[in-house]
């Protein structure tokens, strides 16, 4: 065999291979990411940065990324206002309005920053496990997950129900930067529960005859103790879904 | 040397196959219609309301279908609660008493705006359709809510808590209220 083709065989199988890996490409994530209930602790909270050049840059804003969620979790106002114009030919949005406030404005949780208890790097992120100190987080909880490899989880089509915690799911998009994805789909979720919560119509018109219909909701809520029951990401449509929960009040 | 771009050539087109395979993520998805939006589930615990809508944006799609579907528990609250007048007027015989009228049209009127916290969107599915996402949504709201929320809006009026208290109806609400209240309790 020449050294010709020998070359040409090499060059045509690495490119093949180069080429298959791309679709092959896995999507790890730590089971405490996508299941933050196998942490039995009471206050855990999972931080998520892109990566970066410096590691070490990128595991302190995935810390960040952890303790303002928690502060978020903890409580927030919500004042939300959404209004809707159906007709014949659909239904137009008019305007739509979503703020939440943290309830505690300043971000002062020492005793997490101090137990950041495991670190995970996939592809394209950083997590990372924050936990109180008197939480001891238990072996399991270190595996990874390939979210390929996962059928879709009941609760995305089936919201689970329960007289003592509003469920909510929130969906979003894949935008540029993963993080942002994951972190619109939690807002998502927050939400509906401020919606499921404390709603109130403030106009509901339908125009008998022409089939025109006016409804302007509003929500003016608090809501306290959120927690991240599961996460799923669906690499078929590239969706990212979050599932939380709180307290009824 | 035309082995070798031929070779070549191949190559690269399963590569970008490869890398096309790995993005394909708007791929119309061409899922049935859910069960629960062509046949509504019926509980007499509960008011279901089942909406459908489209927009290019996921999140609006969603919002404007679950907003769709709580303007319809509205409307079917709206609905139960006049359906009680009727019967307390019947009871009474108030049909003619304009403020009473008035006064129970109020009720209504705050139980139906303000009574709907509680709604929740049970189960949820979105679809591409084109270059449409197209969002189901089944959202749920307990009967005992909206008639709490009717019980404490004729307590508060006296004029009407003092008509109304004796009949029948008002003892078949009061009871109803008392169960669910009694079922919070024990879980």
């Amino acid at each position: 065999m020449t050294v010709g083709r020998f070359l040409t065989r090499f060059i045509f199988i690495f490119i093949i291979i180069l080429g298959l890996a791309g679709s092959l490409q896995a999507q790890h994530y730590p089971d405490w990411f996508l299941n933050p209930t196998l942490i039995h602790c009471i206050h855990s909270v999972s931080g998520v940065a892109e990566k970066s050049y410096l590691s070490d840059s990128a595991i302190s804003y995935a810390i960040s990324n952890g303790l303002n969620q928690q502060n978020i979790n903890n409580g927030i106002e919500v004042q939300a206002e959404t209004s809707y114009w159906g007709t014949e030919a659909g239904k137009y949005c008019l305007w739509r309005k979503y703020e939440e406030t943290p309830c505690n404005k300043i971000i002062d949780n020492q005793d997490f920053q101090r137990n950041t208890k495991k670190i995970f790097k996939n592809e394209n992120l950083v997590f990372v496990l924050l936990v109180d100190s008197m939480c001891e987080v238990s072996e399991y909880g270190v595996q990874s997950v390939d979210v390929k490899r996962v059928s879709t989880p009941q609760w995305v089509e089936h919201i689970p129900e329960s007289s003592t915690y509003w469920y909510a799911v929130g969906i979003a998009p894949k935008y540029y930067y993963e993080t942002s994805s994951w972190s619109q789909a939690e807002q998502e979720a927050r939400k509906y529960l401020a919606f499921s919560e404390g709603i109130s119509i403030k106009d509901v018109t339908k125009v008998s005859g022409s089939g025109e219909s006016k409804q302007v909701l509003v929500v003016e809520v608090e809501l306290k103790n959120i927690e991240v029951v599961a996460r799923w990401r669906n690499i078929k449509n590239d969706l990212f879904y979050c599932l939380l929960r709180c307290p009824k009040q | 040397m035309r082995l070798l771009i031929s070779f070549l050539l191949v190559a690269l087109s399963l590569m970008l196959i490869g890398c096309g395979g790995s993005k394909s993520l708007q791929a119309t998805d061409t899922g049935d219609i859910p069960d629960w939006f062509t046949s509504v589930p019926k509980d007499p615990n509960f008011l279901y309301a089942a909406k459908t809508a489209t927009s290019q944006d996921l999140q609006l799609a969603l919002d404007k279908a679950a907003t769709d579907a709580r303007a319809e528990i509205a409307r079917q609250v709206e609905i139960k609660v006049e359906g009680l007048q009727k019967r307390f007027q019947e009871e009474t015989g108030t049909n003619t008493d304009a403020q009473l009228l008035e006064q129970f049209t109020q009720a209504n009127k705050t139980v139906v705006s303000t009574g709907l916290s509680g709604t929740q969107i049970t189960k949820q599915k979105q679809l591409q359709d084109g270059s449409l996402w197209r969002a189901y949504v089944l959202v749920e709201y307990p009967v005992g809510a909206a008639n709490q929320a009717l019980l404490q809006q004729i307590k508060k009026n006296e004029q009407l808590y003092t008509r109304y208290r004796a009949t029948q109806t008002f003892k078949e609400l009061d009871d109803e209220v008392k169960k669910l209240d009694d079922a919070k309790k024990t879980q």
